[in-house]
């Protein structure tokens, strides 16, 4: 039986131009970027390109940099460890973060930091809380971009205009950081516009190699790294460059570039019949209006879990909101509660995240397969 | 070459007339376990000897004696001529072999069966001491608390041993008749089946499940439960029983604060059958007085009284604590807190009857007419076979 995939939001198969890069460039490009030979510049050259060319797919300012890490969670840590050395002030996040965040503010609570939590409303951030939050002792406002959980994105313009207007009254500036790894390449993105200083990003969401994202840094010149080692990524972090990783996710970037507006038209149409067809079946959406056409939350009958092995059993991939054991707490359970829906909701969630190689005849089948269940 | 070791018996000495026969099975029983090697066991003077074939690794015979019931205790043993210097040299070899260190005390145990050795018992002693002593010249002398003690028993020839490892004792499985033991995944159930094939129960082990309800992980750690407490059991197979349809037609036409009850009794009524198809004579069940809803006496009056078999529940009286302790010495516990319980909650009721009426439950569980549901169950069971070494060698879906 061939199975249908409709978790993409966990990881993505990598497209068959990004694998082509990837062997391409581990044949071609071996050589260290950093030495100093001149044989090796080329493949400095040619990561310095790279670089180049996803600061303007992202609209980043001339600034800005963009680190190459191992991964989101990486760059998320890359972001906020600098912090457990400076003197412990307050930082406001949210309770709907991805895991390495939370554990990441968990860490810097240990080193005295105080964290405050922005609430939540129809299954989105509250960014009008801020207000209550945000004081003289606020060092960092942080939020991810879209859910992971149900896709809904957070406006992250508004709340990077609220804390700019709150910066005037105060002698620094508050940093803001924004985890868009469900947004990279499925909703538009401009940094400039958002005035932020930090975001990570990830390749093998996109359809790039595993092992490899980006950590975006408006001002490097102030960002005291906590990565050391011979000096790469212009002293943001050690370590040799993976350079097969970072060209086939530059790859990776520009096959989305390629008719994105099409393709996002696409991922549209296959959202709204998903949902409308969720809504047919009397399944409650836990996905709202603004959201990425990527990913579709529900609940439905059954525990997610069963759920999720019903679907399984008749072809289809999917994501369970959450672990029906009673001795580990889903933690997207807790992130679905967290979203202000009801335990019942958290406990029956399904998510189900498309690609740009989902059809809608896929989309139709998952539909008449739940209305089976 | 063979290699050697001392078998004691425990309770098995004390039978009289039928002693045999549990010395037979229990043969049997060890034999079994160390193939493919060969081994023979030979009974004097109420000690059994173990010789297995060299090519045998040690810990394949330690795992052997140490999950056979019936054994109270068992060491590696050298023989020699009886002359005191190949004596020594066993004895050295033994050392080689034998948990002792250079720190704490010890004392060498002679007996001298055979008179006609020119050296006295406390003689012996005293040479074999200065073996040890020459070796672990740290090691004190402590005749009644020592931590090591070098034992030599002078009889058709030199035995030589060391410290014996202690037995699970009990009877050997195979000599107390056959029945099913229930295995949830839990902590409780692979114990109860332990505690039952320790008094020499042949058991099968019988295993529920509602997939998609309940996982496929749960079925697979209940295969691993099984794997572990197969030695002990000599082997067993788990048959596995799809109960979905019979629980869900429980929910929707019997009485909410009941279902679990209601399970239980299919679930025993289940169980009877194939306890029939098997020939056993009697079922174990995990149940702790008043650990849970469903096993309250009244409870358990209950379900005892929708089957005629014998129901065993060695942890009746026993604590969680105590229970749990037992599962880490048997090497469950770890698999069973695994996080992939027999789940959902969407048959238990939120507020069970933990005081059934007798009457009026039996009375509710015969409207429900289950004889459909137990048989379309019994007939898409599944099969896994596990042999007295743990390992799965067949599966019959």
């Amino acid at each position: 039986m061939s199975l249908i995939y409709l978790d993409n939001a966990a990881t993505t198969k990598i497209s068959q131009r990004a694998l082509k890069a990837y062997v391409g460039a581990s044949e071609e490009y071996y050589l260290n970027p950093s030495a100093s030979y001149k044989a090796a510049r080329m493949a400095k050259e040619r990561l310095e390109e790279e670089r180049d060319y996803i600061k303007r797919a992202l609209n980043a300012d001339d600034k800005s940099t963009i680190v190459f890490t191992s991964g989101a969670t990486e760059s998320i840590q890359s972001f906020l460890l600098p912090l457990a050395k400076e003197k412990p002030g307050e930082i406001i996040a949210t309770r709907i973060e991805h895991a390495a965040t939370k554990e990441m503010l968990f860490s810097l609570e240990a080193f005295g930091w105080k964290i405050k939590y922005l609430k939540t409303k129809n299954g989105s951030v509250d960014i009008s809380s801020l207000d209550e939050l945000i004081g003289k002792d606020t060092r960092l406002v942080l939020s991810i971009h879209t859910s992971n959980a149900n896709g809904n994105i957070q406006d992250i313009k508004r709340l990077s205009e609220k804390v700019r207007d709150y910066d005037k009254s105060l002698k620094h500036r508050i940093l803001i950081f924004s985890d868009m790894v469900q947004s990279f390449e499925k909703i538009d993105i401009d940094l400039k516009n958002l005035d932020i200083d930090g975001a990570s990003f990830s390749s093998h969401k996109i359809n790039g190699p595993k092992g490899i994202g980006a950590l975006y840094i408006k001002r490097p010149e102030s960002f005291i790294p906590f990565s050391k080692g011979g000096g790469q990524e212009n002293g943001l972090r050690g370590g040799t460059e993976n350079l097969p990783g970072i060209i086939s996710f530059a790859e990776a970037i520009r096959e989305h570039e390629e008719n994105k507006r099409e393709k996002r038209e696409r991922a549209k149409l296959i959202s709204r019949t998903l949902r409308e067809g969720l809504l047919n079946l009397k399944a409650r959406l836990l996905t709202g209006e603004c959201s990425s056409p990527y990913i579709t939350s529900f609940s439905y009958k059954y525990p997610s879990e069963v759920t999720m092995r019903m679907l399984y059993d008749k072809g289809f991939i999917i994501s369970a909101g959450s672990a029906c054991s009673n001795n580990k707490k889903g933690s997207s359970e807790e992130t679905y509660r967290a979203l202000g829906y009801s335990s019942e909701d958290a406990k029956r969630a399904i998510r189900l995240s498309i690609s740009d190689d989902t059809t809608l005849e896929e989309a139709k089948a998952f539909l008449k397969a739940l209305g089976e269940i | 070459m063979q290699k050697l070791y001392l078998i004691k018996l425990g309770e098995i000495s004390l039978k009289k007339g039928n002693r045999n026969a549990f010395e037979k099975k229990l043969k049997e029983n060890i034999k079994h376990k160390l193939k493919p090697y060969a081994s023979r066991i030979t009974t004097e003077k109420g000690r059994e000897y173990l010789y297995v074939d060299s090519d045998c690794p040690d810990e394949t015979v330690e795992k052997a004696l140490s999950t056979t019931f019936g054994i109270t205790g068992y060491a590696r043993s050298y023989i020699s001529e009886k002359d005191l210097k190949r004596i020594k040299e066993s004895a050295s070899e033994c050392l080689d072999n034998s948990a002792f260190e250079n720190k704490g005390s010890f004392r060498v145990a002679a007996k001298r069966s055979d008179k006609s050795f020119p050296l006295k018992s406390s003689e012996l002693e005293i040479e074999l001491a200065k073996v040890v002593s020459k070796r672990y010249p740290d090691l004190t002398v402590d005749l009644d608390n020592a931590d090591y003690t070098l034992s030599v028993e002078i009889r058709d020839k030199a035995y030589i041993y060391s410290n014996d490892k202690k037995g699970e004792s009990g009877l050997p499985v195979g000599t107390a008749g056959s029945g099913i033991a229930l295995l949830s995944g839990g902590i409780d159930s692979p114990v109860a089946a332990y505690m039952m094939a320790k008094r020499g129960m042949k058991l099968t082990l019988l295993h529920f499940h509602a997939y998609p309800f309940t996982s496929e992980e749960a079925l697979e750690k209940t295969k691993r439960l099984a794997a572990i407490i197969a030695p002990y059991l000599q082997g067993a197979k788990l048959y596995s029983i799809p109960f979905l349809k019979g629980q869900e037609h429980i929910k929707e036409k019997g009485i909410e604060n009941e279902a679990t009850l209601l399970f239980r009794a299919s679930m025993m009524e289940t169980t009877e059958r194939l306890l029939k198809m098997l020939n056993g004579e009697a079922i174990v069940t995990g149940e702790a007085l008043s650990q849970v809803a469903s096993q309250t006496l009244k409870s358990m009056v209950f379900t005892d009284s929708m089957c005629s078999s014998l129901i065993l529940r060695p942890l009746l009286g026993m604590d969680k604590e105590e229970i749990i302790e037992k599962a880490k010495r048997i090497g469950t516990y770890e698999v069973s807190i695994l996080p992939f319980e027999d789940c959902c909650s969407a048959f238990s009721p939120k507020h069970p009857n933990t005081h059934p009426d007798l009457e009026e439950m039996r009375e509710h569980y015969k409207k429900l007419e289950m004889d459909k549901y137990i048989d379309e169950a019994l007939e898409n069971m599944s099969v896994f076979s596990f042999d007295d070494k743990g390992r799965l060698y067949a599966e019959n879906n």
